[in-house]
């Protein structure tokens, strides 16, 4: 019985340490079918055999076409999707995984590139590389891990046809890249990707924007080591009944913001599920990222939870 | 016919079909039963007909429940005042004249796919605004089906919470449709609402099959699982199933594979106690008597477990003070049915 175009049954081929803390993943074909090509920055979905579905880039070494490569950095706070794998996971063990999926594609009328890749966020942009270079197109490439040891394809980077482009930064020995440093010189018009750790990513895109990069040049893509949540920008609250106003950062809740501004509110699973915590907007538009009101009710941007929904407007004044 | 007051304020939605009986329970003896804290008695008449009456003759108050059923109607147990559908009494033995006065209210009941339904309303002219609803699984050729009738002491929102909310089955379930807890925890969960429909869809793909399904059906080996749970107010409609891994599309409605079709109708009898109606139909591969009766006998364990676990929770509820809940993730389907039931007694009173 063959499986629906969008669902592949995969054997792990091999396994391998790539870094310290990430191992390498080699899938294989199970049921005969070919796997689809896939377009640089592509990832698969994975279901694994705890119950989670995680995604992975596809980071294959230039002319490996019979299997897929992923790498996998275990996250120890996470909810054990990584650790999973790390742990459970070995050769000849089957799994099932999407076809690829692209939500980080090359812009082909791109007249240069600047590919930035923090931590485990080199594996789409290593593929990105090897795609600019068949295509012989300009790329600059900063590679931003702890060190050598903890960076992942160092050795194929160093060894690649365009090493002479790869700038590596490795913290540990204190040669830490900031965003300025990654963006200098950049040609005009040049397109620039990002991946890997969220504060990283908002980092160098903040960094692109105040030097003039408009929004079209900028792409991303965030992994979520937790349950899936949306770029965090940070805002303000306003409390309609003094005229507060209350900053809440990139990192925090509403509602955490609130505490420590000595506002109490009622509140309880600190998840958007139970609508204990519910507050009336008077002016802005919230960012719901609750369950608990309908849809309907989100539309109508009168109210939301703070203790998980955010703002889309610089300021939300509250009914407090 | 004339359709009973209430006496307090409503608890419970008004207005709508709540399941009264399957089918089957009504033979030749009334059914006496306490409905959304309203005492009904069922009974089926020479022709067939079901039919629904406050569960008092108006004569000494006795149960009419304790009578006899005949070809026209129920007479009751102390005198043998007859009473027909309506609740018009139609002969009072030993005398000729029959009081005007003399009549019991009636409920609208209505009898669909084996599933009899009543019409509870708010005021004295409520009517019925639409049929009851169709449960096709009860006729379908395809599917083979039994059930049965439970009694909880426990509210009747507790028994949605529980239905609605399926990630407890590796905890609570492990001798029937359990399996890994980590799989049913982690299973990606969807819930959607329509008006008053709550749906809660849930996949596990590549799941080792529990004791029940690998009883039931030649699986290969890992399967992938899936719930839909939609919740009605009056009743819950719950498919669940598996196909080989990676055999079928879990987005296909018309997905092959194992197939359970459960009916749940939940019918609150008082505000703390609750009827559980329920059947389950499956759509067996091979061996249809003895599979329909493992799923059957499967599933009235599961609700046994269930059961444990539901009453216990009250009789927590009920014995210590009120103390606040704190809501996790499996809580969002839950929630958004309570929210339904909340705005449907807040209009009604």
């Amino acid at each position: 019985m063959s499986s629906p175009p969008s669902l592949l049954r995969v054997r792990i081929a091999r396994k391998t340490t790539a870094a310290q803390g990430i191992c390498l993943l080699e899938l294989a074909s199970e049921d005969g079918v070919t796997l689809p090509r896939f377009s640089a920055g592509s990832h698969i979905d994975v279901q694994l055999p705890n119950g989670l579905t995680r995604q992975y880039s596809l980071c294959n070494a230039v002319g490996v076409e019979d299997c897929y490569e992923i790498c996998v950095l275990r996250e120890p706070n996470s909810r054990g999707g990584s650790i999973a794998i790390h742990e459970q996971l070995a050769e000849g063990d089957l799994l099932s995984i999407s076809t690829p999926k692209n939500h980080f594609p090359l812009v082909h009328a791109a007249s240069s590139s600047i590919l930035i890749a923090g931590g485990i966020g080199i594996t789409p942009i290593i593929s990105m590389a090897d795609r600019l270079h068949q295509a012989g197109a300009a790329f600059r490439m900063h590679y931003c891990a702890k060190s050598p040891a903890h960076a992942a394809f160092h050795d194929r980077l160093a060894r690649s046809p365009y090493a002479s482009s790869v700038s590596f930064y490795f913290s540990a020995t204190g040669h830490r890249a900031d965003a300025a440093t990654l963006l200098r010189d950049a040609p005009e018009g040049a397109h620039v990707y990002v991946c890997g750790p969220q504060g990283f990513i908002d980092a160098v895109l903040g960094a692109a924007r105040v030097r003039g990069w408009s929004e079209d040049l900028l792409h991303r893509e965030y992994f979520a080591a937790g349950p899936a949540s949306g770029a965090s920008e940070a805002f303000e609250v306003k409390l309609a009944s003094t005229g507060e106003l209350i900053p809440v950062q990139r990192d925090e809740t509403v509602l955490s913001a609130l505490c420590r501004a000595g506002i109490e509110l009622p509140f309880s699973c600190e998840q958007g599920v139970c609508g204990t915590c519910l507050t009336r907007v008077l002016e802005g538009t919230p960012d719901h990222r609750d369950a608990y009101l309908t849809a309907a009710e989100q539309a109508g941007n009168d109210q939301f939870l703070p203790c998980c929904s955010r703002s889309k407007s610089p300021v939300l004044v509250l009914d407090l | 016919m004339q359709t009973i007051e209430l006496h307090r304020p409503a608890s419970f939605p008004m207005n709508r079909w709540w399941v009264a009986a399957f089918s089957w329970e009504l033979k030749d003896k009334p059914l006496g039963r306490t409905l959304l804290s309203q005492r009904v008695v069922l009974f089926r008449t020479g022709d067939g007909r079901a039919s629904a009456l406050l569960d008092r003759c108006c004569h000494k108050d006795l149960p009419l429940s304790l009578g006899t059923v005949e070809e026209r109607g129920l007479r009751c147990g102390y005198h043998g005042l007859l009473f027909d559908c309506a609740g018009t009494c139609i002969e009072v033995p030993g005398q000729d004249r029959i009081p005007a006065k003399a009549k019991v209210p009636a409920f609208h009941v209505e009898e669909r796919d084996q599933i009899v339904w009543i019409w509870i309303g708010s005021s004295p002219d409520s009517r019925p605004t639409e049929p009851p609803p169709a449960y096709e699984f009860h006729s379908r050729a395809d599917f083979r089906y039994g059930g049965g009738v439970m009694h909880y002491e426990a509210p009747y929102q507790l028994i949605h919470d529980n239905l609605l909310d399926l990630s407890h089955l590796g905890y609570v379930h492990l001798l029937t449709i359990g399996g890994n807890p980590g799989v049913h925890m982690n299973a990606e969960t969807k819930v959607d609402q329509q008006g008053d429909v709550v749906r809660v869809i849930r996949h596990m793909p590549g799941s080792k099959p529990p004791p029940t399904y690998t009883a039931t059906y030649p699986f290969k080996g890992l399967i992938d699982r899936w719930q839909e749970i939609e919740f009605h107010v009056s009743h819950l409609r719950i498919w669940t199933g598996a196909a080989d891994q990676g055999a079928e599309s879990l987005q296909n409605p018309e997905r092959g594979g194992f197939h359970m079709r459960g009916f749940h109708g939940v019918t609150p009898e008082t505000d703390t106690t609750s009827h559980y109606f329920w059947t389950i139909a499956t759509n067996p591969a091979q061996d249809h008597e003895n599979v329909l009766k493992l799923v059957v006998d499967q599933t009235e364990a599961t609700f046994r477990e269930d059961k444990v676990v539901i009453e216990a929770q009250w009789d927590n509820q009920r014995a210590l003070t009120p103390l606040p809940q704190v809501d996790i993730h499996v809580d969002v389907g839950p929630n958004r049915a309570r929210r339904v039931i909340n705005a449907l007694v807040k209009a009604a009173a």
